[in-house]
């Protein structure tokens, strides 16, 4: 990543932050995504705004807002006010924004979400266009037939597809490195024939390189890739479950390493100022703020949105 | 390349299923089939029988087999500008696909308030038959789901009609072929551009004196039943659902308040049906009956294998004239 390109992941991460948080104080059942800023970011940084993005769930609500969608309309996700992009109609993470080509998780059921990016890819690949189709999932997803199924699909017909694991070690409670039958998630992908990695999901730049090559491999033809990005989930599996199930040594390990920290360490031995770095957390702040005002002037939600239609958007 | 476009060939179910699928292939290059052994198989029972041959591997798309990540494939392709049509083999794997199908394809439009479509065919064949293999009629875990039209056909000519209907809607449809009619009865279809709507009933046999609500393979079966009253002078009402899901309340309405009696008749099970959705209905509506509704329906245990043992759980054209005599209270008629 040149340094403008880091400053804009580094910007992307602290919005993503602030969504996070926002919607941690709205409710103590979010799914936070708290921690995997890089994974999430450096990953959909790599797709252009005509790719087709089929992401998981936590930390979502920022891609939206990386291909353009106002802050006001991504925090309405949550908050239940007009405006909100599906009029309400699905929970705040798994809304999507089918009109920036970002793909709901309707099913509230881990797996789907791969096969319909492996079924837009399969779409890309038949009419001949250079778009890709990117799916994200969790560790947990990876247990699931769906995923074993998906990459066996996606490599034996080569579609312009990519799969990025945000692997942050729980399945809700449950260890991934306890439950999961390989050595590396990256390692069982690479089974089904296709090239994979894991690297380090708390280092935007190397989590934005790996899915890069990836995306620049599916456009040329050069067919499905697998990214495992290594992360961490800084609250319990929503923002109020206690997490009884980790260490507190573990925890404080991992909370050192946290990936927006990381990007500013960087930036400073690039040559960004302190002073520039203080600036951009402050206006990122002014911007969620003001976001949030706009948002609590909006009318509620009410029972005769129920009514409403949208037109279809071309995704 | 001829075609009943301008012969008018008398095709049977099957025939003019892939009648209608070849035309709106050929009319929409955005139409693509996606599923197992499509291709030199030509699908199970010949449902894809010369498709792969004039569309290839472009339109034709083999799956492993993995019905489930298959249709969320389909529902993929769909969303992005794709006429999907996604074969399931058999109503047996239905179940397998509940989650894409019921979740996912039919869950879109309702949850995105409108943004995102998904005009996707899934295409399944079900009921007893020559086959006997793969019988179960899971229509109504189908049929409960919001947003989700189910479409079972009963003869060759609505077949093609209703495909075509299916293939051009903006909408997720199930379309369930009945396994017994498939190869067993020839009829003359129609031309290109002849759709037969969805959602819409059609009377095959008029009457007076009882409705016989009913879709599928028991609509012949209940015409069968209604020549043997003939004779006795009942006449029975035979209504064709055609689409079960949405219903069509209207011509049920209609025909039950020319008749005032109402039989139900279906393969599936009774229990959570869809006749005790239509009953339900008639009788919400005030409807002035003069016999309580008759519901004839499998019971409640899966459909068995050995032929004795699966015959007699089907509807018959004996129990449905019994059931119309007791309806108009002729019993002592019977012979």
């Amino acid at each position: 990543m040149n340094v403008e390109d880091l400053q804009a992941a580094h910007r992307a991460m602290l919005v993503s932050r602030g969504i996070e948080r926002y919607c941690v104080e709205k409710t103590p059942h979010w799914y936070a995504g708290l921690g995997e800023e890089a994974t999430v970011v450096g990953t959909f940084m790599s797709l252009t705004r005509e790719d087709f993005a089929s992401p998981h769930y936590r930390g979502s609500l920022v891609i939206g807002w990386l291909r353009g969608r106002p802050l006001a309309d991504v925090l309405a996700c949550v908050n239940q006010r007009q405006g909100s992009p599906t009029l309400g109609r699905l929970y705040g993470s798994f809304a999507g924004a089918l009109d920036y080509g970002v793909m709901p998780y309707v099913t509230m059921v881990l797996g789907p979400n791969l096969a319909v990016a492996a079924g837009a890819a399969l779409a890309f690949q038949r009419r001949g266009e250079s778009r890709v189709a990117l799916a994200s999932m969790g560790d947990g997803t990876t247990g699931t037939g769906d995923f074993h199924e998906t990459l066996n699909m996606a490599a034996s017909m080569r579609v312009p597809c990519v799969f990025v694991c945000q692997n942050n070690q729980f399945s809700i409670s449950t260890s991934t490195r306890s439950m999961l039958a390989c050595e590396t998630i990256a390692d069982w992908a690479s089974r089904y024939g296709m090239p994979a990695e894991r690297i380090d999901g708390n280092d935007v730049e190397a989590v934005h390189g790996a899915v890069s090559a990836a995306v620049a491999r599916a456009r040329a033809g050069g067919g499905p890739s697998f990214v495992e990005a290594l992360t961490y989930r800084h609250t319990g599996h929503f923002a109020a479950d206690p997490a009884v199930y980790r260490s507190a040594e573990e925890h404080a390990t991992w909370m050192e390493r946290d990936p927006i920290a990381r990007a500013e360490a960087r930036l400073r031995e690039l040559g960004v100022a302190d002073e520039a770095l203080a600036r951009v957390r402050e206006q990122v702040a002014e911007e969620l703020r003001g976001a949030a005002e706009e948002l609590d002037a909006r009318p509620p939600l009410t029972a005769a949105d129920l009514e409403r239609e949208e037109a279809p958007v071309h995704v | 390349m001829s075609s009943s476009t301008t012969t008018r060939q008398a095709l049977t179910m099957r025939e003019a299923i892939l009648d209608g699928m070849r035309e709106e292939m050929r009319r929409d290059e955005s139409v693509l089939l996606i599923g197992q052994d499509l291709r030199a198989f030509e699908g199970p029972l010949k449902s894809t029988e010369g498709l792969w041959e004039e569309f290839g591997d472009a339109r034709v798309v083999e799956t492993p087999i993995c019905e489930s990540s298959a249709t969320s494939m389909g529902v993929g392709a769909a969303v992005v500008g794709m006429r999907p049509i996604v074969e399931i083999m058999f109503s047996d794997l239905m179940p397998i696909v509940a989650t894409p199908v019921i979740q996912l394809a039919a869950n879109l439009r309702f949850m995105t308030a409108g943004v995102g479509r998904v005009p996707m065919v899934i295409r399944t064949r079900g009921g007893d038959g020559p086959y006997r293999a793969h019988p179960q009629n899971y229509e109504a875990l189908f049929t409960h789901s919001p947003g989700l039209t189910v479409v079972v056909p009963s003869n060759a000519r609505d077949a093609k009609g209703l495909i075509k209907s299916a293939i051009r809607f903006e909408d997720p449809v199930l379309f369930i072929e009945n396994i017994f009619l498939y190869n067993a009865y020839r009829m003359e279809v129609g031309g290109e551009d002849e759709l037969v709507p969805l959602g819409r009933a059609a009377i095959a046999r008029e009457g007076r004196d009882a409705t016989v609500v009913t879709y599928g393979r028991s609509v012949r079966t209940a015409q069968t039943a209604a020549q043997q009253l003939a004779r006795e002078g009942i006449e029975l009402e035979v209504l064709d659902l055609r689409t079960v899901a949405p219903l069509d309340d209207e011509a049920i309405l209609a025909s039950v308040a020319r008749t005032r009696r109402l039989i139900v008749v279906h393969e599936a099970w009774a229990t959570g049906g869809i006749g005790a959705e239509v009953i339900s209905r008639v009788t919400r509506s005030g409807a002035a009956l003069e016999h309580p509704p008759i519901l004839l329906g499998a019971p409640d245990v899966p459909v068995p294998w050995a032929e004795p043992l699966r015959d007699s759980l089907l509807p018959t054209a004996a129990g449905i004239a019994a059931a119309a005599r007791q309806a108009v209270g002729a019993e002592a008629a019977a012979p």
